[in-house]
C-alpha cells in the first residue's frame, strides 16, 4: 500500500509537471503556473517527508527486534540460572548422607532428563571406584572401578568431564568427576537420558558441572557428620 | 477484593516442587504443595484450586490414579489439571490424556513453557 501510494504521489507530481508544460505552451496566466509550482514543490516536500519516517520506522523496527533477541537470551540465561540456584540450594540444604543422594537423583531427573545413574566414590587404600548409589541401573553393570579402567575409572585419574559423543550408544551419557578442592573423590555417571530429552544442551552442561563439584563437596559434608556422630 | 488464583502442586520430588515454586513465586498465584497423591486428592477437595500441577509417578497414589479420583468427583471434575512428569512416551502421554488431564509437561520443562500453560489454563 505504501509503494502504492508513493506511486501516486510521484504520479501526481509527474501530473502536475505535464499540466504546467501544457499551461506554458497555453500562455496561462502567471498565477496558475505560480500555484501549480508551489503545489509541485509541496508534493516534493511531503514525499521526502514520507521518506524519512519509513527509514526511521525500519530502523525503530530492527531495534525492536534487538530487543526481543536480547530479552529471549535474558530469558533463557534466566532459566538457566534457577536450575543452578535450585540445584545448589538441595544439595546444601541437608548434611543427611541418604538426603543428599536423594537431591541429587531428583535434579539429574527433574533438570537433566536422566533417570539411569550412578555415583561412585574412591574408598580403600588403594583407592578404587566403589558404586555408593544407582537409580536405574541393572544391579550387573556395577562394580569395583580401577582408576584409569573404562570410561569411569578414566575420568577418576584425569578429573575431567566426559561427555559422550553423538553416534556412539555403549558408553554412558557423561562421567563427572566428584571433586573436593580440586580433588576428585569420585564420579557422578549417567547412564541413559530420557527418550523425549534428546541430548545434553550447553546448559545441561553447566549444570554438570555445577554438580560436580557441589555434590561433592555435599557427600563430604555428610560423610563427615556421620563419622562425628558416631564419635560422640 | 480480588480472588487470587490458587494451584495445587503436587509432586514427591521436593526439587521439582522447588523448581515448580520458584517459576510461579512472581506470578499472582497462590500455592499448595502436596508430596503424594492421596495427599493431593485429599488437598484438591479441601482447598478448591484453580489449577493443578500433579507429577504422574509417586508413593501411595499414582498421578494418574489421583487423576481418575479427581475426574470422578463432582467438585474437581472440571478442574483443570496439568501432569508434569519425566514420563514423556507418547503411550503415557495418551493414558494421560485419555484419564482427563487438561495438559501434559514433560520434565525437564522449561520455565517460560510451564508458565504458558499455567497462564493458558487460568488466564494471563
Amino acid at each position: 500500500m505504501n509503494c502504492a501510494m508513493q506511486e501516486c504521489e510521484t504520479s501526481l507530481v509527474d501530473q502536475v509537471s505535464r499540466v504546467e508544460e501544457f499551461l506554458n505552451r497555453l500562455e496561462a496566466p502567471a498565477s496558475v503556473t505560480e500555484e501549480l509550482r508551489e503545489l509541485r514543490e509541496s508534493l516534493v516536500a511531503r514525499e521526502r517527508e514520507r521518506f524519512d519516517l519509513f527509514e526511521e520506522l525500519a530502523a525503530l523496527e530492527e531495534q525492536q527486534r534487538r530487543l526481543h533477541r536480547a530479552i529471549d537470551e535474558a530469558s533463557r540465561r534466566g532459566s538457566d540460572l534457577a536450575s543452578l540456584y535450585v540445584a545448589t540450594h538441595r544439595l546444601h540444604s541437608t548434611l543427611d548422607r541418604g538426603q543428599v543422594l536423594q537431591a541429587l537423583e531428583e535434579i539429574v531427573a527433574s533438570l537433566l532428563g536422566c533417570e539411569e545413574l550412578a555415583v561412585f566414590e574412591l574408598v580403600g587404600r588403594p583407592a578404587v571406584l566403589a558404586p555408593v548409589f544407582s537409580v536405574g541401573v541393572p544391579a550387573g553393570r556395577l562394580g569395583i572401578v580401577e582408576p584409569g579402567e573404562g570410561r569411569i575409572g578414566s575420568c577418576s585419574a584425569s578429573g575431567d568431564r566426559w561427555l559422550r559423543p553423538d553416534g556412539v550408544t555403549q558408553e554412558p551419557v557423561a562421567c563427572v568427576p566428584l571433586k573436593v578442592d580440586g580433588e576428585t573423590t569420585g564420579v557422578l555417571v549417567l547412564y541413559e537420558l530420557l527418550e523425549h530429552k534428546g541430548s545434553l544442551q550447553p546448559a545441561d552442561i553447566e549444570l554438570l558441572d555445577l554438580l560436580g563439584v557441589h555434590a561433592g563437596t555435599a557427600l563430604l559434608a555428610s560423610r563427615l557428620r556421620a563419622r562425628f556422630r558416631e564419635a560422640q | 477484593m480480588s480472588h487470587k488464583k490458587k494451584i495445587l502442586l503436587v509432586d514427591d520430588s521436593i526439587t521439582s516442587l522447588f523448581m515448580q515454586k520458584m517459576v510461579l513465586k512472581h506470578e499472582p498465584y497462590d500455592l499448595v504443595t502436596a508430596t503424594d497423591g492421596r495427599n493431593g486428592v485429599e488437598l484438591a477437595l479441601r482447598e478448591r484450586p484453580d489449577l493443578i500441577l500433579m507429577d504422574v509417578v509417586m508413593p501411595r497414589m499414582t498421578g494418574i490414579e489421583a487423576l481418575r479420583e479427581l475426574r470422578a468427583n463432582a467438585a474437581t471434575r472440571t478442574t483443570p489439571i496439568i501432569l508434569v512428569t519425566t514420563r514423556g512416551e507418547p503411550g503415557n502421554v495418551e493414558v494421560g490424556y485419555e484419564t482427563g488431564c487438561t495438559d501434559y509437561l514433560t520434565k525437564p520443562f522449561e520455565p517460560a513453557e510451564l508458565l504458558s500453560k499455567v497462564r493458558d489454563c487460568l488466564g494471563a
